[in-house]
C-alpha cells in the first residue's frame, strides 16, 4: 500500500507549478476585464493536458484521474482562467463515458490536441438563472437554456444533458458569457435546439458518472484554492506586526491557521483517494465523489474566507487577491452540487 | 499510488485474523468488547490471563527487534494486527504503556542492562507500567515538573505527586520525570527515572471521574525509592528522552482504534433509526458528517503511515479527539429525551452512548489538548512563531 504520488505524478506537480508560475497575472488580469492569454492553452496542448485520461487509442496520452487531480490542484493554487476543466474535466470524460464509437472517433482526438473545446450543459434553466424572460423566450423559440455552462461562451462542442436524455452539438447555439462573482472561471448560457443535436446514446447514466468524475477534478482544484489561501494568510501572519509582534505569533490567528491545516490535509486525502477510485476501486467512485466534493469544497470555503479574515482591512480590498480565492471557492461549492446534497445522497447510500 | 493492501499483507491479516478467532473462545469469549476507554477496570484478572496468551503467541510487542522479542512487524502489518484486533473486539490492553511508550524507549535510549532488565517482562507481560509524568501544576506546561529525586549513596529518593496516571494500582513500574537540578533552567534539570510502584513511600489514590469511575490516579511520592542507575539516558538529560517517548508512537495503533470509533458509529446510527432522529434532515447531516470524518481519519493515516513525511501526521490528535467528542454528543442528541436517562442499578451507571459522550470530554485533553495540538501544528506545521511565554 502506498498513498502517496507516486515519482512521475509528483514530477507532472513540479513541472505544472513551474508551468502555471508563467502565468500568475492571469486570474488578476482576467478579473480586471483583460482578455485571456491567446497562447496559454496551446502552450498547455502542447504539454497534452488536455490529452490526459484520454486513451492512447482516441488520441490521448493515456494516464488517469490522478493526474488530471495533480494539473487541477496547481490551477486552481493561481485560480488559472483556462478552459482544462470544461474541456477535459467534464466534456473528454462524458464524451468517453456516454458517446458512440463514431462520437468518440470523430471528438476525442481533436479535444485532446485541444484544437476543440468542450464542455457540459447540465443546468436547465427554468427560472431564477438570468431572466424569466430570456428563459421564456427560449423555450418559445424551441431552445432549451442552460445555464452556468463552463466556458459555454468559447467551446465549440457542446454536450447537454437533461431529464430526458444527452446530446451533443457542435455549432448552431446561442451562446453568451454571464458576468459572474467569479471572473476567473467563464460561465455562459447557452441556448440549442436539442431536436437538431445528435443523441449521446449512454445518456443519463453516462452522465451519473461522469458528473462523479468532474466532482472528483473540481475537488482537486479545490485543494489548490484551500492550500494557496492559507499559504497566503500564514505568509502574510507572519509579516503583518501589530501590537509590537508579528500577528502569527497571536494564538487566535495561530489556532485559525492551524485548523485550517486540518482541513487542507483533509482535503488532499479525500481528494488524492477519489482520484484514484476511479480507475483504482471504480464501485466506490459514485460515494467517493459525494464525499470529495463535500469535503473540498468546505474547506476550500473556509481556508478563504478564513484567510480573507486574517488579512483584515486589506483582504476587503479589490487589489488584493483573495476575494479571488474567495470567490472561486463560493463557486465550487455549488458548480457540481452543494455540500449539504451530497451529503443527503449519501445519507441514503449509506442507509441511514 | 495505491491504496490496497498487497496479498502478502492480506495472508497475514487472515493468519491474525484466525489466531484471535481461535484464542478469544471459550473462557475468553466474555472479554470481547470489554475494558476499552471508560471501561478500563473491568475483568481486570482475566485480561491479565489474555495478555499472557498473546505473550505466548508472540502478539504482544510486534513491532521490536527480535532480538527483544518481538517480529520486527513492519509498520503496515502492526496496522493491520491492530484492525484485526479492534474487529474481533479483543479486551482493552493493560500492557500498552511498556509495549508502546517505554519499551520502544529503552531500545532506543536505554543501556544494555535496562534492555535486559526491564524488555523481556514487558513482552511476556509479567510486568506492568504507567507513565508518571503530569502533576498538579504541570499538565501543558510539563517542563514545570516539581517531583524532585536526590541522590542518597547508591538511590534515588523522590519527593512528590503525578496525576492523571492511567492504570496506577496495577502497574508494577512507573517511568517518571523528576527534576534533579533545581539551580538550571527548567527543561534542563529533568531525568527519566525508573521507579518500582509497590513500595512503602508510594500512596496512590483514584481520581473519580465524570463518568463516575476512576480509570486515572494520584501517585504520592514520599520517601520513595530507586536504583541510581534506573535512569534512562543522561541524569538531567531526561526532557529530550521524554520528547522521544512520545515520538516513538508510530501511529499504528490508529487504524485500529478508527474500527472501534466505527463500531461507536454504528451504535449512533442505530440508535437515530429506533429514535426517528435518522429522519430529521439536520440530524442526518450530522450522522453522514460522522461517517465523512471517519473516512477522512482514515485516509489521513493511511497517507501517514505509507507516504513520505508531511504535515498531516501532525493533525491527527487534534482530529480524532475533536471527532470524537463531537460524536458523543451527536449521540445524546439522537438519543432526544432518552438520552438523560439512565440504566438501573446502583453506583452511577451509564448505557454505552451516555459513557461515549461523557468519556470524550476528556479527548480533547489529554495527550497533548486541543490547544496544544494547535500550537503544535501552527509551529511545526506552518512556521509561524512562537509566542512569548
Amino acid at each position: 500500500m502506498r498513498f502517496a504520488l507516486d515519482d512521475e505524478q509528483a514530477a507532472l506537480r513540479d513541472s505544472a507549478r513551474a508551468f502555471v508560475a508563467g502565468y500568475a497575472g492571469e486570474a488578476r488580469r482576467v478579473t480586471e476585464g483583460g482578455k485571456p492569454t491567446a497562447e496559454l492553452w496551446g502552450a498547455m496542448a502542447a504539454l497534452g493536458w488536455p490529452a490526459i485520461g484520454i486513451p492512447e487509442e482516441y488520441g490521448g496520452i493515456g494516464l488517469g484521474a490522478v493526474e488530471r487531480a495533480v494539473i487541477l490542484e496547481e490551477l486552481g493554487r493561481v485560480l488559472l482562467p483556462c478552459p482544462f476543466f470544461a474541456s477535459n474535466a467534464l466534456a473528454a470524460t462524458f464524451l468517453l463515458r456516454g458517446g458512440s464509437e463514431a462520437q468518440k472517433l470523430a471528438w476525442l482526438p481533436r479535444l485532446a490536441s485541444g484544437e476543440v473545446v468542450g464542455t457540459v450543459g447540465w443546468n436547465v434553466a427554468t427560472s431564477g438563472a438570468g431572466s424569466a424572460s430570456t428563459t421564456a423566450a427560449a423555450s418559445a423559440a424551441g431552445l432549451t437554456r442552460f445555464s452556468g455552462v463552463p466556458h459555454g461562451g468559447s467551446a465549440t462542442l457542446l454536450l447537454l444533458v437533461t431529464a430526458d436524455g444527452a446530446w451533443l452539438c457542435e455549432g448552431g447555439a446561442r451562446q453568451s458569457v454571464h458576468n459572474t462573482l467569479d471572473r476567473t472561471r467563464e460561465l455562459a448560457s447557452v441556448e440549442v435546439d436539442l431536436q437538431s443535436c445528435e443523441p449521446l446514446p449512454g445518456g443519463t447514466a453516462a452522465w451519473a458518472l461522469a458528473l462523479a468524475e468532474a466532482r472528483i477534478a473540481l475537488a482537486a482544484e479545490s485543494v489548490g484554492v484551500s492550500e494557496r489561501s492559507l499559504d497566503l494568510a500564514v505568509e502574510y501572519a507572519k509579516v503583518r506586526r501589530q501590537f509590537g509582534r508579528p500577528i502569527g505569533s497571536f494564538q487566535a490567528i495561530k489556532h485559525k491557521c492551524a485548523d485550517l491545516a486540518v482541513l487542507v490535509e483533509s482535503a488532499r486525502s479525500t481528494a488524492w483517494w477519489a482520484a484514484w477510485t476511479v480507475e483504482g476501486s471504480p464501485a466506490e467512485l459514485e460515494s467517493a465523489a459525494l464525499v470529495a466534493s463535500a469535503v473540498c469544497s468546505e474547506a476550500a470555503f473556509r481556508c478563504a474566507a478564513d484567510a480573507l479574515q486574517i488579512f483584515g482591512g486589506i483582504g476587503f480590498t479589490w487589489e488584493h487577491d483573495i476575494h479571488l480565492y474567495l470567490k472561486r471557492a463560493r463557486a465550487n461549492g455549488a458548480l457540481l452540487g452543494p455540500p449539504h446534497a451530497a451529503r443527503a445522497a449519501l445519507a441514503a447510500e449509506l442507509g441511514i | 499510488m495505491d491504496l490496497r493492501f498487497t496479498a502478502a499483507d492480506e495472508q497475514f491479516r487472515a493468519e491474525v485474523r484466525d489466531w484471535l478467532e481461535i484464542r478469544l473462545s471459550g473462557p475468553f469469549r466474555e472479554l470481547r468488547g470489554r475494558g476499552g476507554p471508560g471501561d478500563e477496570d473491568s475483568m481486570w484478572e482475566e485480561r491479565c490471563v489474555w495478555e499472557r496468551e498473546m505473550a505466548r503467541d508472540r502478539w504482544t510487542c510486534t513491532s521490536w527487534p527480535t532480538e527483544y522479542g518481538g517480529r520486527g512487524s513492519s509498520l503496515v502489518e502492526e496496522v493491520i494486527f491492530h484492525e484485526e484486533y479492534a474487529r474481533a473486539n479483543a479486551p482493552g490492553r493493560l500492557g500498552h504503556i511498556g509495549e508502546t511508550l517505554l519499551g520502544p524507549t529503552l531500545i532506543a535510549l536505554g543501556t544494555p542492562d535496562q534492555k535486559a532488565r526491564f524488555l523481556p517482562p514487558i513482552q511476556a507481560t509479567t510486568e506492568r507500567w504507567c507513565q508518571g509524568y503530569s502533576e498538579p501544576e504541570a499538565g501543558s506546561d510539563l517542563a514545570n515538573v516539581q517531583c524532585r529525586a536526590e541522590r542518597d549513596g547508591n538511590e534515588w529518593v523522590i519527593h512528590g505527586q503525578k496525576t492523571w496516571t492511567s492504570l496506577a494500582a496495577t502497574s508494577d513500574w512507573c517511568f517518571a520525570l523528576c527534576r534533579t537540578d533545581r539551580e538550571v533552567p527548567r527543561h534542563q534539570g529533568i531525568s527519566y527515572l525508573l521507579v518500582p510502584m509497590r513500595q512503602p513511600g508510594i500512596e496512590i489514590r483514584p481520581i473519580r471521574q465524570i463518568t463516575g469511575t476512576s480509570e486515572f490516579a494520584e501517585v504520592f511520592f514520599d520517601g520513595a525509592r530507586t536504583a541510581v542507575d534506573h535512569v534512562v539516558g543522561p541524569v538531567n538529560g531526561g526532557w529530550k528522552v521524554a520528547m522521544a517517548t512520545l515520538a516513538f508512537e508510530r501511529g499504528a495503533s490508529t487504524l485500529g482504534q478508527q474500527l472501534l470509533f466505527a463500531n461507536e458509529l454504528n451504535l449512533v446510527i442505530e440508535a437515530a433509526k429506533q429514535s426517528g432522529a435518522a429522519t430529521d434532515p439536520v440530524l442526518r447531516q450530522r450522522l453522514v458528517d460522522a461517517w465523512i470524518g471517519l473516512k477522512v481519519m482514515r485516509l489521513n493515516a493511511l497517507r501517514v503511515l505509507t507516504g513520505p513525511p508531511s504535515r498531516a501526521a501532525l493533525v491527527t490528535k487534534l482530529h480524532w479527539a475533536t471527532w470524537h467528542r463531537e460524536l458523543g454528543k451527536l449521540a445524546m442528541d439522537v438519543l432526544g429525551s432518552a438520552a438523560e436517562v439512565a440504566p438501573a442499578g446502583p453506583d452511577y451507571p451509564l448505557d454505552p452512548l451516555q459513557r461515549l459522550f461523557l468519556w470524550a470530554r476528556c479527548d480533547t485533553i489529554y495527550a497533548g489538548s486541543n490547544q496544544i495540538q494547535r500550537e503544535i501544528i501552527s509551529e511545526r506545521g506552518l512556521g509561524l512563531p512562537r509566542e512569548n511565554r
